[in-house]
């Protein structure tokens, strides 16, 4: 049962970042790497949240205590489907085949700092 | 690799029409990001114990396994799709179920596990770097492998 939770989480969560970086791409008007940087970032913040809201212990979290199947679907699914490995990669690979090595390594590195101090971030503010 | 950038460029193209959201674009996102996400779910649950996190939080864990051979599968499927035509089918395919499969977040979220256990810098920083690595390699091997099927089909 938590198996289909997880996926209907999942169907969310990448309907969400399609539709977060679709929008992103059209304010650019061009496409851009911007999308899914922002979508990780949000995603790595919202993960944080939930996992500090899930191994709170009553203590004045602003979230309700979760239920293990329900932090499994947010986290694994939700959260999990929202943010994507691959597409990072691709967009890395993308900006260093045009000749902008500088950038990419910037997006590898910088990008994954950003998302470690987003989830951190979300996980102090609600746990 | 001027063919390669030809392809990277295409892809690019097709991967933002800038276009209004249909609701089918919607729905195969949301099948694929279901399968996507739903075969890691079941790799992460029935991985191997010897092949889940070796005690202390580190690096080789399945996601490190997940996300590289995703990243390699979306390398190697965008040249496929450049030239297809297959809109629904390739965004259903690589923003769907390859990025359902792949996390980002999770990693971010093992980096700060690490962080926040006093793991030492040197490790975190070895830890990161090995995962970040191996996906540009993955990408970019199977971006390689790819493009070549794509230009042998048009010899």
């Amino acid at each position: 049962m938590t198996a289909l939770w997880v996926m209907i989480a999942g169907a969310l969560g990448a309907m969400g970042r399609f539709s977060l970086d679709r929008v992103i791409e059209r304010a650019f008007h061009r496409p851009t790497v911007a999308g899914i940087v922002v979508v990780n970032l949000v995603g790595s913040f919202v993960l944080g949240a939930i996992i500090g809201a899930s191994v709170h212990t009553g203590g004045g979290s602003p979230l309700p205590h979760l239920s293990t199947t329900t932090s499994v679907a947010l986290t694994a699914g939700l959260c999990g489907g929202f943010t994507t490995f691959s597409t990072a990669m691709a967009d890395t690979l993308r900006l260093f085949q045009d000749g902008r090595s500088g950038q990419a390594l910037f997006h590898l590195f910088g990008t994954f700092a950003g998302a470690v101090m987003c989830c951190q971030l979300g996980y102090a503010f609600f746990a | 690799m001027d063919s390669d950038q030809a392809y990277v460029s295409d892809v690019v193209e097709q991967d933002a029409p800038l276009a209004s959201i249909t609701w089918r674009e919607l729905a195969v996102v949301g099948l694929g990001g279901a399968l996507g996400v739903g075969l890691r779910y079941f790799v992460t649950q029935s991985l191997p114990e010897g092949l889940q996190s070796h005690g202390a939080v580190g690096i080789f864990t399945p996601l490190l396994y997940i996300n590289t051979a995703g990243a390699f599968l979306l390398g190697l499927v965008l040249p496929l799709f450049s030239h297809a035509g297959r809109h629904h089918l390739r965004l259903g395919v690589t923003t769907g179920v390859i990025g359902g499969f792949t996390s980002y977040g999770a990693l971010a979220d093992l980096t700060r596990q690490q962080i926040v256990e006093h793991v030492s810098s040197g490790r975190v920083l070895l830890d990161l770097s090995v995962a970040l690595l191996l996906g540009i390699l993955a990408v970019t091997f199977g971006h390689f492998l790819g493009a070549r099927h794509i230009r042998r089909l048009g010899s």
